[in-house]
């Protein structure tokens, strides 16, 4: 049975926190992880990472296949059980548990893991109370505000101020930033046509915004948005990176 | 069609199934509320907005001088023929307009006010964040005046402008619903208009092409 | 009527830019109006407010119904009931027939298009001619309507001015003042041959009686005020409890469709005057599917404003048509599987990135990403696209993601097929979907969870 706790207050000095990698993340981007590791040794906040972690279900739960990612939604409560605090470096990830996991069962154990969950950035500022984090990045970087993150958590502020905070860095608002990069799962490779069509869109504000790096707290927008940049002009030098790697940079 | 009936109402409580059982209360009502503005200062705001939306408004003394305002407004508009509203101060407001061939809507048939150039109607209330006219038509041939003849000039009160869709403002609507009254009751802001091609406005589509409000300080 | 979402048609926006372009340009602009208007008024919590007695009205929709009918009556209206498209039909024909009509005139009505009254009509031998515009132009043009408050916003001027030359028999113009000119010219003589109007209905007033009707033009004011005879059209959903409710909504109806602070014309019709006969037709069809689950009960809050069309990146790129239906953009994807089954339109709500843009937007706060993605599990659970490679890829990824050793072995698998894929350069399947436009990503020589384990 899931330990259950009381209700969230402030975290406390010392208290573990597990990092929820997406499964994307450790096989695509696993110095996304790595940063995570560096950053939060940095911040004196003790990381563990619980090996049994696969999926949240997400892939399964967007195509409607609610029986998979309900099997997956158990399996993640069990890995995540004793964790009184969780992060996750993907807003689409966070708003799969903590919103979905609630939508398709509010009475299950997931919902009840899902509310101890969190997107990097929102865990910095609201739940350790900081937004100068003593990171250090030289470059013009734009952040792409991923539609979950965004919409379902109402993350972007958090993500921002803890750039803004990063010595040597020079953030630049990225125009139109509350539009969809186009990713959105099997839709990229579903409906390509419409999928590279709106990450054209998103290039063009890149390249109205005139940064060098773009950053945002998912993985999965920067891939969809760098695979086209690439694509169509291999010799960019332009930079993919994640909020994690930015903010574990000193 | 009590089959009918039985089968609509039927399937929805059916698909309501699961709150059955549960009371609940309704939301409170939204009202807006006035403004502590003074009546002049709302005269103004109003005549802004219905500006904005391609109307005219203006302000008046009195009677006279509103059929005299008006009657330079008609000719302006090359109007020569007039239909009015069955209501005191627009029938009023006819007496003195002289030159034109005015005649009461409810003489007409359609056809006759179709070929009329000019509705003069009477606002109940004026709605000054929007520009906007309460008109209340309780009879066919007053129904067709704010749609049909092609300038449109509604009379009002001063005392009748409020500062939005505040209770006070609707009290007309409200008491006619309420009293059982028939018809129609509208509120009209600006001519009419379309953006159906490529959201390019239009002034003037199937209503009037023009319209003008005329505020009478003293009625 | 419908097929499930159209992919020629999505192909066709796109080998046709010059198109979507114009509409996505229109919307952008529609969207920045729609937001100037908002900021001027305490949005937020009007949206929170009109959203709860929405939720209200459709909750205790039985109890309103039947009062709004009794108040309809008092004032001199006929109610008719029906539970089908095909009993609304009925009625509207037997009305006509009664009443001797062989002309009628049409103001906007969504749901008139969603039974394809004007079908029955003409099969009929009844002549019946849109009156709004935008209905008037696509009429004319034998399409369908493309935008629930623009109907014809996917033609150009110059497409209306070659349409209307053609048609109308007039001197081709692209000018829109004269060719609204004409339509109102045409149009005039037919409000008054008419011996029946139909309108749409913004809401009904169960308290009262009172159907409230919101438009521009005028052409709503002239069809239910010229002919002797006014029909009311409408939806089980539209019923609100109050009169007292109306200038919430007038508050955020226009500001939401088209960034006007209000709609020219807001008719409250109070009931039947002398020498008037008016009947107010209340169609089901399929709207208490809807009504039934909870899940897509909020559906039914939508006043039909057309504020997430404009915002939908997807709606913009692919156009009304794409939709297959009466209903486009994400209000359209959300209701038409229930309106007209899984089989013809489930796969409208797999056609969405769930970015949520739609729902920030919605005057009446509904949850529609939420909605999308709960009926891609209704569709799943109704067996639609079982057979489909979509549905068994993400069965067997499940299956592998169930445990640590069948996550490795995946991943093993992953990398041996990634390989293979850039030694020959090319790649089945999805991945070969990814790849026409984008790079992969290469994946690293170690996963996250190798690394920890060597090296923690």
């Amino acid at each position: 049975m899931a330990a259950t706790f009381p209700a969230p207050v402030r975290y406390e000095a010392g208290e573990h926190v597990a990092l929820f990698l997406p499964c994307y993340c450790d096989v695509l981007f696993p110095d996304v992880g790595k940063a995570m590791v560096e950053l939060f040794s940095r911040l004196e906040v003790p990381l563990e990472y619980p090996m049994e972690q696969t999926c949240c279900g997400q892939p399964a739960f967007n195509a409607g296949h609610w029986d998979e990612a309900g099997l997956l939604a158990t399996g993640f409560s069990r890995v995540f059980a004793e964790y009184r605090w969780i992060v996750v470096p993907s807003g689409s990830c966070a708003a799969m548990v903590r919103a979905f996991y609630p939508y398709m069962d509010p009475a299950s154990p997931a919902a009840a893991v899902g509310a101890r969950v969190y997107d990097l950035a929102a865990f910095i500022v609201n739940v350790l109370g900081r937004t100068d984090i003593g990171a250090r990045f030289e470059g013009r970087v734009t952040y792409h505000d991923g539609c979950h993150g965004r919409r379902e958590l109402g993350s972007s502020e958090a993500a921002i101020t803890l750039l803004k905070t990063v010595r040597g860095l020079d953030y630049v608002e990225l125009p139109n930033i509350d539009e969809c990069c186009g990713f959105g799962g099997m839709f990229a490779v579903k409906y390509p046509e419409l999928s590279v069509s709106m990450g054209q869109a998103k290039c063009a504000a890149i390249a109205q915004s005139a940064a060098q790096i773009v950053t945002s707290g998912d993985s999965s927008c920067l891939m969809h948005v760098e695979g086209l940049i690439r694509s169509s002009q291999p010799a960019t030098k332009l930079r993919f990176i994640h909020l994690a790697q930015i903010l574990a940079a000193t | 069609m009590n089959d009918a009936r039985s089968r609509v109402l039927a399937a929805v409580r059916e698909a309501l199934i699961d709150l059955s059982g549960r009371t609940s209360a309704p939301p409170p009502v939204t009202t807006f509320g006035e403004t502590d503005e003074s009546k002049a200062s709302l005269a103004q705001k109003f005549a802004t907005e219905l500006q904005a939306v391609a109307g005219s408004a203006m302000i008046v003394r009195d009677r006279a001088e509103c059929a005299a305002s008006m009657a330079s407004y008609l000719l302006g508009r090359g109007v020569r023929s007039v239909a009015v509203q069955s209501s005191p101060l627009a029938q009023g407001i006819a007496l003195q307009l002289d030159g034109f061939d005015v005649s009461s809507a409810v003489k007409l048939d359609r056809h006759e006010l179709e070929r009329r150039d000019c509705a003069l109607l009477e606002a109940r209330s004026l709605l000054a964040d929007t520009g906007s006219a309460t008109v209340i038509l309780n009879n066919t041939q007053d129904r067709l005046l704010p749609y049909l003849p092609r300038t449109c000039a509604i009379v009002a009160e001063l005392g009748s402008l409020h500062a939005t869709l505040t209770p006070q403002a609707l009290a007309c609507i409200s008491d006619s619903a309420a009293s059982g009254a028939r018809g129609e009751a509208l509120i009209v802001t600006g001519p009419s208009r379309t953006a159906d091609i490529e959201k390019v406005l239009v002034l003037g589509a199937h209503g009037p092409q023009a319209l003008a409000v005329f505020i009478v300080e003293q009625p | 009527m419908t097929t499930s979402f159209n992919r020629k048609e999505v192909a066709r926006a796109f080998a046709h830019p010059a198109a979507a372009p114009v509409l996505a340009t229109t919307l952008e602009r529609s969207v920045e109006s729609a937001h100037r208007a908002r900021a001027e008024i305490e949005w937020e919590s009007l949206r929170s407010a009109a959203h709860d007695v929405k939720a209200y009205a459709i909750e205790n929709l039985d109890r309103l119904l039947t009062r709004f009918e009794a108040q309809f009556t008092q004032r001199g209206g006929i109610v008719l009931w029906a539970p089908t498209a095909d009993d609304a039909v009925a009625h509207f024909l037997d009305i006509c027939r009664r009443h001797g009509a062989t002309s009628v005139v049409k103001g906007k009505s969504m749901v008139s298009e969603e039974l394809g009254i004007n079908e029955h009509l003409s099969r009929a031998g009844i002549d019946a001619v849109e009156t709004d515009l935008g209905e008037y132009i696509v009429q004319l043009a034998d399409q369908r309507p493309s935008h629930i408050v623009g109907p014809a916003l996917h033609l150009s001027r110059h497409d209306v001015g070659k349409l209307f030359a053609a048609k109308l028999g007039i001197e081709y113009t692209d000018d829109p003042e004269a060719l609204m000119s004409a339509a109102r010219t045409r149009l005039r003589a037919r409000y008054m041959q008419a011996q029946v109007g139909m309108t749409g209905v913004n809401f009904a007033v169960a308290e009262t009686g009172t159907t409230v009707v919101i438009e521009n033009e005028g052409n709503g004011g002239l069809s239910s005020a010229v002919p002797p005879v006014h029909v009311f059209l409408m939806g089980v959903e539209k019923v609100i409890p109050r009169l007292a409710d109306v200038p919430l909504f007038v508050r955020i109806l226009a500001r939401a469709a088209t960034g006007q602070k209000i709609s020219t014309y807001t008719h409250h019709f109070l009931g039947a005057e002398e020498g008037k006969t008016v009947y107010c037709i209340i169609v089901d069809a399929n709207r208490t599917k809807l009504l039934a689950d909870p899940k897509t009960r909020q559906s039914l809050y939508c006043i039909r404003c057309g504020a997430c069309l404009n915002v939908c990146p997807i709606y913009r790129r692919a156009g009304g048509f794409a939709y297959g239906g009466t209903y486009a953009g994400p209000i359209g994807a959300v209701i038409t599987p229930q309106l007209t089954g899984i089989e013809q339109a489930g796969e409208l709500p797999f056609v969405s990135t769930l970015c949520g843009a739609c729902q920030d937007e919605c005057p009446v706060k509904i949850d529609l990403p939420h909605q999308l993605v709960y009926l891609r599990h209704r569709a799943v659970e109704h067996g639609y696209g079982r057979a489909s490679m979509t549905s068994r890829g993400i069965a067997a990824w499940a299956r592998a993601m169930r445990d640590l050793p069948s996550y490795r072995r995946s991943v093993r698998w992953l990398r041996r097929s990634a390989a293979l894929g850039r030694r020959i350069g090319w790649y089945p399947g999805v991945l070969g979907a990814w790849t026409k436009a984008r790079t992969l990503p290469e994946p690293p020589k170690e996963s996250f969870k190798e690394w920890w384990e060597r090296a923690r």
